[in-house]
């Protein structure tokens, strides 16, 4: 229908035209111009068309129409963002249809700055543009890995390698010490963490870096915001893409152990020291039949990584769509672990007169298996003798026959593998944007959106009867009866926004007003249940009614409200004073009424020096100083936090019968004063373009305080609180108790060069430094520990983070080893010390220093000892085409952090560490290496010894890709683009870190640098195939 | 004009669907659905009881009544371990102040502080009409007992405490300073057991047995006496307790170590733990969390249990309580006894390999161990004698006697003892639980021998033959100190802070490393072992690093755990 009535419309001109020429009248004066203009062989609608230098003006409408009166020899101005700017001579014609070049320069590239857009040139903030066709340089399932490197101050590192684990991203440093990242928006819609889209869902992804872009989200901005743009149609031809890629992934280091002859030896010579000997033979005379390797038992190298996506999209004016079906799936390097994703995405676009409406709809499924819990630690632990897991015999039904010396902690092993650990997540998004223009410039925007993320997890621990060499059933080691847990957790966000925008012009005066009432509630429904199998139960049946027995199932609602209002005015003056102003009031649910809002205003101003008359530098294309200031919020903590409960499962059994009587009681304490935390953002940034928009250079400098930051503040163990087998589920507080700095540079560049007509070539590189520093505790002068580094051993593993004032947050302070001791004068000297609280020493252990000199070695004596926050990264870039072929490669570095290696740690205080062959005896008294003691605590092997922490800096090769596109196959075979790649990720890793891998994101904050055990962070070879059609 | 009027009509519509979309502030009000608040608790008398049960829960965490007092075991002279087992740091006194147990105990401690604290602050302030009959003092009596318990051992573990007794009302109370044995008694321990002595009742009917009572109180503060060195106040308590006629030594004594007959006559003070109650949650769990649900069992049976019955045998007795117990003689008069030739008392304690009877229902011969040095396990917890292995998920219904009556016949000899030298009063008391025992008492020795009996704490083996001493209030002590309670008490928890308060650490130490070195060059490389140990192919080196590292101000208490340093600013003020 609309196709019909645009032919028609141009007929009618057609017909006009010709009438008009046919008459042959020639006026001088005021005639009335009508036209069509296009861009891409498309209508645009919303052309400003001016009479140039006059007010006099109008815009195209909805089918690219315009119409305007002027003077036969005026000058017609055509404007558009994204478009070159066209002068045309009126002429006498009556009829001027137009066509608009795109324009290529990064000035106009149209920005999304939250609640709008903007031309760069316009853009007051700090923020970057990412693409589709540098997002899908990294074929990674995450975006977060995808843009890592490619953005000035946005530090990404993997949380772990763990297949479909979102990476850890970090705008401009620390958000919070209460974690937190960043607030992702997709499509208009505000999330809830991150989104997990598929990167090649997406069409562009902006990011608000400064204060004063991200206030417009008010109290959830603070840690920068993530606008993602995705896919949409455009009008034209169908298009279909298909990208596909298969590939294999590879371990790169691990841990050094000892094998059966070398932990025979080390076994002999701890022995001596304790004046007895090895019991190796007597539990196994099989010890030399075996030299296993659990640790590469546990993994599975060349594990295999496929993706396929298709995309289509097309549509006619007024109506396109998109459609993309991705499916990833990454099976993990450890193993039972694995990861899939199946999303659907599509988004559809329609407009008609003043009425625009669109929608995207995603359904998404995402299966995960996780290896077992500290397979890797387990994995270590293992004696090299013993028999491989791949060589258990089966004794009968469910029944294994466990050839060691240690039954118990064998089976946490062999018993372990046999779990099902299966999460399943299905979401579904949609978002529908409607807009109507109620005047000229005025319009009003409703935003509706709801997602839905549903998660079930099924763990499943069969039947597992562990029987000793000699035939005796060993309970302990088993799993006599089969156990099957579920839960479920029902996450519902519903959004509602309305938004009323006008935009105006008064001669050079350009006015852009926005009114923003946002509505936000989550509800969140957990659930748990279990059962436990009966004796004969078969390991097949996994449901739960073949259950025999219910375990207590668990259960807990929440539910959270936002509300927020928002007033923005941008203005510029000509295109060179550019302001921007907004302020947000936000009200949250998650305080109490005194405490409740809190407004967020925001401020920023540029000047495109450029545009100026006298500024005439050949050199300079471009040149824009921009600054920005803004108080944002940040609320990043969940549940009813300023509501004291009193808890249940608290009971105990009276009576001579056992009866079982309920308590009640008050576990944790709250602090109902408790409100959001607040930060004050500045920043002053440059953009300049060199030689004709070749060299683009921005750089930023940004202070951020952080002000009444709401810390979980342990409290003393003392008050009661800290549980064991639930340590920091009650000994917490909320506070608003701590104050953060977070000062910056940030530098990308980037250089488009071309060497004859065949030879392209991009280099871009990035550079930031974050300077994170806690300027206040309230009081504390350092506290807050975390950051334990062995994942199995729960909470006797000592912490090695913490937050202090004057160093960067989750900072490690550790006892500072001063060698081991060797000679009784040592030993003696060390004695003088008050040693109470560490293992009473012996000769051949590690003596620590007496850091803050008060004749005592307690945790008063850990020092600061770095952290795992880099001096510095960089990320550098290059992109060459020659003819068909393309190659493309990514590297980063990250300098200056340290890595505790938790995996050491285990080694040595499990006595597995190859290092322990040359361990301190009194066969080798000039070792440095501590003494084997048999005890996984012993003050040689604790947790906060600063032995075990490593320099993490690292150069990374991140992608290496080589593309060949068949010529000529449009001719030939009918399809636009054939492109073959060879894609290689993490191929080189230059480092001094002797773990697994030295890029360790943890949770952000206290795990950053600790590695404990992590999953391993790979390196991946790739072949892909690219059709368009 | 009309488009005008549409342009209003367009406004007016838009403002109504803006500001129109609800109240705002009840569209903020959120209340949390998951639990209810302190506003609405502490109304009934219903809602105290639920707390003080809470308080009493506290009593099941495994540090403080459960498997992992194992540690605690092989402090002193009782029990040594293997070097691969966690209590070696014990053992060897290389604990440090990250070590489990010294933060277990510490935290499990003070969660049970927290909760009596609760219940005695809210039931002080709480209106009395909310309380049927003496309702609210007994509550508050209980509330005070447990509180009073927790400080005891807090007190005696950590040489002192952070003192709390109320609920912080501000964050300046969250922090404490440290305060010593002293202060903790003098202000906490003595006036609330002397409150609950005044306000609970001699016992409760049988829906309610395991509250605390006036003889809890009381003989918990004869106790308190007794290690304040107080000799006639803590015999004065005793003596209370005795003549108040409520206890009696069990006729077998193995009902105070065993799930049958739980709550019996000689217990006083016991913590009730369940095998049946919450199938399918591990021994480890005590309370509900975001994660687990709580049970009421303890992992004690899993910890001392043998190896090949499903167990870890963390605690293995030591050579010194294995021989006493051999020459822990039998009376074959005694009417308890019935051919048996192992007492009673150590056939209930510990299984040699040449045992009595049936272990985990096997005779003789047919369970494996007892190997490398390992001359006997620890049946006292264990459910060796009526399963053939201990169950799944670390799980035992065990009930764990904390004062027992035997225990305060014993502490009445001690007090008597010193408050005057009374060594016959003392002897009697002696001799009523080595009566019962089936043992020979020490009068019988005496009528034996010339009035004279054998120091049983010096190794026969070692030195040929028990040394005979005449009676005094010396030898007598000694008798009591290295013999009696370690034989009858063994494994209960007392162990360390007997040694620790008698003074006698080191000694013990230097005695037993030196047996043991005899016992290394004497070692049979037969085979079968010497008699009576028949220890065979190592001797175990228990005391080999404590005997020589052994330093009181390093040793004797627990270090502050490093998370209370690091958390509490207040400590050191």
């Amino acid at each position: 229908m609309r196709l019909n009535f645009c032919m028609t419309t141009k007929v009618k001109y057609y017909v006009m035209t010709l009438l008009l020429f046919g008459l042959g009248s020639i006026y001088a004066q005021s005639i009335t111009i009508k036209g069509t203009v296009t861009g891409d062989g498309i209508p645009l609608p919303g052309v400003n068309v001016i009479v140039k230098g006059t007010t006099n003006g109008t815009t195209t409408d909805f089918d690219g129409n315009y119409n305007i009166k002027a003077n036969a020899n005026d000058i017609l101005e055509f404007s558009f963002i994204g478009f070159k700017t066209k002068d045309i001579l009126v002429n006498d014609r009556n009829v001027i249809n137009v066509s608009l070049e795109t324009d290529l320069s990064e000035l106009d590239e149209v920005i999304v700055v939250g609640y709008g857009t903007q031309r760069k040139k316009e853009v007051t903030g700090a923020v970057a543009q990412v693409k589709a066709e540098e997002l899908l340089q990294t074929p990674v399932s995450d975006i977060g890995a995808a843009i890592q490197g490619k953005v000035a101050g946005v530090n990404i590192q993997a949380a772990s390698g763990r297949p479909g684990e979102a990476a850890n991203v970090q705008i401009r440093g620390v958000v919070s010490i209460n974690g937190g990242g960043p607030l992702y928006v997709v499509d208009n819609i505000p999330q809830d963490g991150n989104p997990n889209i598929a990167p090649e869902q997406i069409e562009s992804i902006d990011i608000l870096k400064d204060g004063a872009s991200a206030s417009v989200y008010g109290v959830r901005a603070a840690g920068g915001v993530i606008l993602i743009t995705t896919k949409k149609g455009k009008a034209g031809k169908m298009k279909v893409d298909l990208n596909t890629y298969t590939g294999i992934q590879n371990i790169t280091s691990g841990t050094p152990l000892m094998n059966t002859t070398e932990q025979l030896y080390n076994l002999e010579v701890t022995t001596e020291q304790l004046g007895t000997e090895p019991l190796t033979f007597f539990f196994n005379p099989n010890a030399l039949d075996f030299d296993s390797d659990f640790v590469g038992d546990v993994q599975q190298d060349n594990a295999l990584i496929q993706n396929i996506d298709l995309n289509i999209s097309g549509g006619a004016e007024g109506l396109t769509f998109n459609f993309n079906t991705n499916y990833f799936k990454q099976d993990g390097v450890l193993l039972n672990s694995g990861f899939d994703r199946l999303t659907n995405r599509i988004t559809g676009q329609f407009t008609k007169g003043k009425f625009k409406a669109f929608a995207t709809m995603a359904l998404t499924t995402e299966n995960r298996s996780q290896e077992p819990f500290a397979l890797y630690e387990y994995g270590i632990g293992q004696t090299p003798w013993s028999r491989p897991l791949s060589d258990i015999p089966s004794v009968g039904e469910n029944s294994f026959e466990l050839d060691v010396d240690n039954e118990i902690f064998y089976g946490f092993l062999s018993r372990q593998l046999e779990n099902v650990d299966d999460r399943e997540v299905k979401s579904n998004n949609i978002a529908l944007n409607l807009e109507y223009e109620i005047l000229e410039g005025l319009k009003y925007k409703l935003n509706i959106g709801r997602n839905e993320w549903n998660f079930f997890r099924k763990f499943f621990q069969p039947q597992y009867l562990a029987f000793s060499r000699t035939g005796v059933y060993n309970a302990t080691a088993s799993t006599p009866n089969a156990r099957l847990q579920e839960s479920y957790i029902f996450n519902k966000r519903e959004t509602i926004e309305h938004i009323l925008s006008y935009q105006k012009s008064l001669g050079k005066h350009n006015f852009n007003l926005l009114g923003v009432a946002s509505y936000e509630r989550q509800t969140n429904r957990n659930i748990g249940v279990a059962v436990q199998f009966g004796d004969d139960a078969s390991n097949d049946i996994q449901v739960l009614s073949a259950g025999a027995e219910g375990i207590r199932p668990t259960g807990t609602n929440f539910r959270r409200t936002l509300t927020g209002k928002l007033a923005r005015l941008q203005y510029n003056y000509d295109g060179k004073y550019l302001l921007s102003a907004s302020v947000r009031h936000d009200g949250s649910s998650l305080f109490t009424e005194e405490n409740r809002y809190g407004t967020f205003p925001g401020f920023s101003a540029g000047w495109n020096v450029h545009e100026e008359n006298w500024f005439n530098v050949g050199a300079i294309s471009s040149l824009k100083i921009r600054g920005s200031w803004a108080e944002l919020g940040f609320q990043g903590i969940g549940g009813y936090p300023a509501i004291a409960v009193i808890n249940a499962g608290v009971n105990y059994p009276l009576g001579t019968e056992e009866d079982l009587n309920f308590g009640l009681i008050q576990r944790q304490y709250v602090n109902e004063g408790i409100q959001w935390e607040t930060q004050v953002s500045k920043n002053i940034g440059i953009d300049i373009a060199l030689f004709n928009n070749k060299l683009n250079i921005t750089a930023d400098l940004y202070e951020n305080n952080k002000q009444d930051m709401l810390i979980d503040q342990p409290l003393p163990r003392s008050t009661g609180t800290a549980q064991p087998r639930a340590i920091g589920e009650f000994n917490t507080v909320l506070v608003n108790a701590g104050d953060m700095t977070n000062k910056g540079i940030e530098i990308s560049a980037a250089y488009k060069g071309q060497i004859g007509s065949d030879f392209k070539f991009d280099l871009s590189g990035t550079f930031t430094k974050n300077i994170n520093e806690v300027t206040n505790l309230n009081g504390i002068e350092r506290g807050f520990a975390n950051g334990r580094p062995v994942t199995s051993r729960g909470q006797n593993t000592e912490f090695t983070t913490f937050l202090a004032v004057g160093h960067e947050a989750g900072a490690f302070f550790l006892f500072q080893n001063d060698g081991v001791i060797k000679t009784q004068e040592e030993l003696d000297e060390y004695n003088q010390l008050d040693l109470a609280s560490v293992s009473t020493p012996q000769l051949g252990d590690m003596r620590y220093k007496d850091v803050n000199n008060d004749g005592k070695i307690d945790d008063n004596d850990r020092a600061y000892s770095g952290s795992g926050q880099p001096e510095f990264e960089a990320g550098l870039n290059l992109n060459l085409n020659y003819k068909n072929w393309d190659l493309a490669v990514q590297s980063y570095l990250s300098y200056g952090a340290e890595v505790y290696n938790g995996a050491k740690l285990y080694a040595y205080s499990g006595g597995r560490h190859r290092d322990l062959i040359n361990m301190w005896s009194p066969q080798n008294p000039n070792s440095d290496i501590p003494t084997f003691r048999q005890n996984a605590f012993h003050s040689n092997v604790r947790a906060a010894s600063d032995f075990f922490l490593e320099d993490g800096t690292y150069l990374r090769i991140r992608t290496l890709s080589i593309g060949y596109t068949i010529p000529n196959t449009k001719e030939d075979i009918g399809i636009d683009k054939i492109r073959v790649y060879l894609n290689s990720l993490n191929p080189f890793t230059f480092t001094n870190y002797t773990g697994y891998d030295p890029e360790v994101g943890g949770d952000g904050l206290f795990f950053r640098g600790v590695d404990a055990g992590s999953y391993p962070v790979t390196r991946q070879f790739m072949l892909g195939a690219q059709l368009s059609f | 004009m009309k488009t005008i009027q549409n342009k209003i009509l367009k406004l007016s519509l838009l403002a109504i669907l803006i500001f129109s979309s609800c109240s705002e502030s009840t569209y903020l009000e959120e209340q949390n659905p998951n639990a209810i608040t302190p506003d609405t608790f502490w109304k009934s008398e219903q809602q105290f009881n639920a707390a003080l049960i809470a308080a009493y829960s506290a009593l099941q965490f495994q540090s403080v009544s459960g498997g992992l007092l194992q540690h605690e075991f092989v402090l002193g002279d009782i029990a040594g371990t293997e070097s691969w087992y966690r209590p070696n740091a014990f053992r060897n006194l290389t604990f440090n102040d990250g070590i489990y147990h010294v933060t277990n105990k510490w935290d499990e401690l003070y969660i049970g502080i927290f909760r009596a604290n609760q219940v005695i602050e809210y039931s002080q302030e709480a209106d009395p009409s909310i309380f049927s009959g003496n309702s609210q003092k007994e509550i508050e009596g209980q509330a005070r007992f447990l509180r009073a318990f927790f400080y005891f051992q807090l007190a005696h573990t950590y040489g002192g405490g952070v003192i709390h007794d109320r609920v912080a009302t501000s964050e300046e109370e969250f922090e404490k300073p440290f305060s010593s044995i002293d202060e903790i008694t003098s202000s906490i321990i003595i006036p609330d057991l002397e409150f609950a002595m005044n306000n609970l009742p001699q016992s409760w009917d049988a829906r309610n047995v395991g509250r605390a009572t006036w003889g809890a109180a009381t003989s918990l503060l004869g106790k308190v006496q007794l290690f304040n060195e107080n000799w006639n106040e803590a015999a004065l308590l005793f003596k209370d307790v005795i003549d108040s006629g409520i206890y009696s030594l069990t006729t077998n004594i193995e009902d105070n170590f065993w799930h049958t007959n739980e709550f019996n006559e000689e217990s006083i003070f016991e913590v009730n733990y369940s095998f049946d109650i919450a199938p399918g949650v591990p021994g480890a769990a005590v309370d509900d969390n975001s994660f687990e649900s709580g049970g009421e069992a303890t992992t004690m049976a899993t910890a001392v249990g043998q190896l090949n019955f499903g167990a870890f045998n963390t605690v293995l007795p030591s050579y010194n309580l294995h021989e006493m117990l051999v020459y822990d003689e039998v009376d074959p008069d005694n009417p308890i006894n019935d051919d048996n030739l192992e007492s009673r008392r150590m056939s209930s304690t510990i299984v040699p390999s040449n045992f009595e009877g049936l272990y985990y229902n096997l005779p003789q011969g047919e369970p494996r161990g007892w190997g490398f040095g390992q001359s006997a396990y620890v049946k006292k917890h264990s459910n060796w004698y009526h399963l053939e292995a201990e169950p799944p998920l670390s799980k035992s219904g065990i009930n764990f006697r904390h004062i027992r009556y035997a225990d305060v016949l014993l502490m009445y000899a001690e007090a008597v003892l010193n408050a005057n030298n009374d060594f016959a009063t003392a002897i009697q008391y002696i001799d009523m639980v080595r009566s019962r025992a089936g043992v020979y008492t020490l009068q019988q020795y005496m009528d034996m021998n010339a009035g004279m009996f054998p120091q049983f704490h010096v190794s026969k083996q070692v030195n040929g033959d028990h040394p005979m001493v005449t009676p005094s209030k010396e030898t007598v002590l000694t008798h009591l100190q290295r013999v009696e309670r370690a034989i009858e008490l063994c494994f209960e928890g007392h162990r360390w802070k007997d040694l620790v308060r008698w003074g006698i650490v080191q000694e013990v130490f230097t005695d037993l490393r030196a047996d043991e070195i005899w016992r290394q060059n004497n070692l049979d490389t037969s085979g079968g072992g010497l008699e009576p140990l028949f220890i065979v192919e190592r001797i175990r080196p228990d005391f080999v690093i404590a005997a020589e590292n052994y330093n009181p101000s390093q040793h004797n208490y627990f270090p502050i755990p490093n998370g209370e340093v690091q958390t509490n600013g207040k400590l050191n003020d």
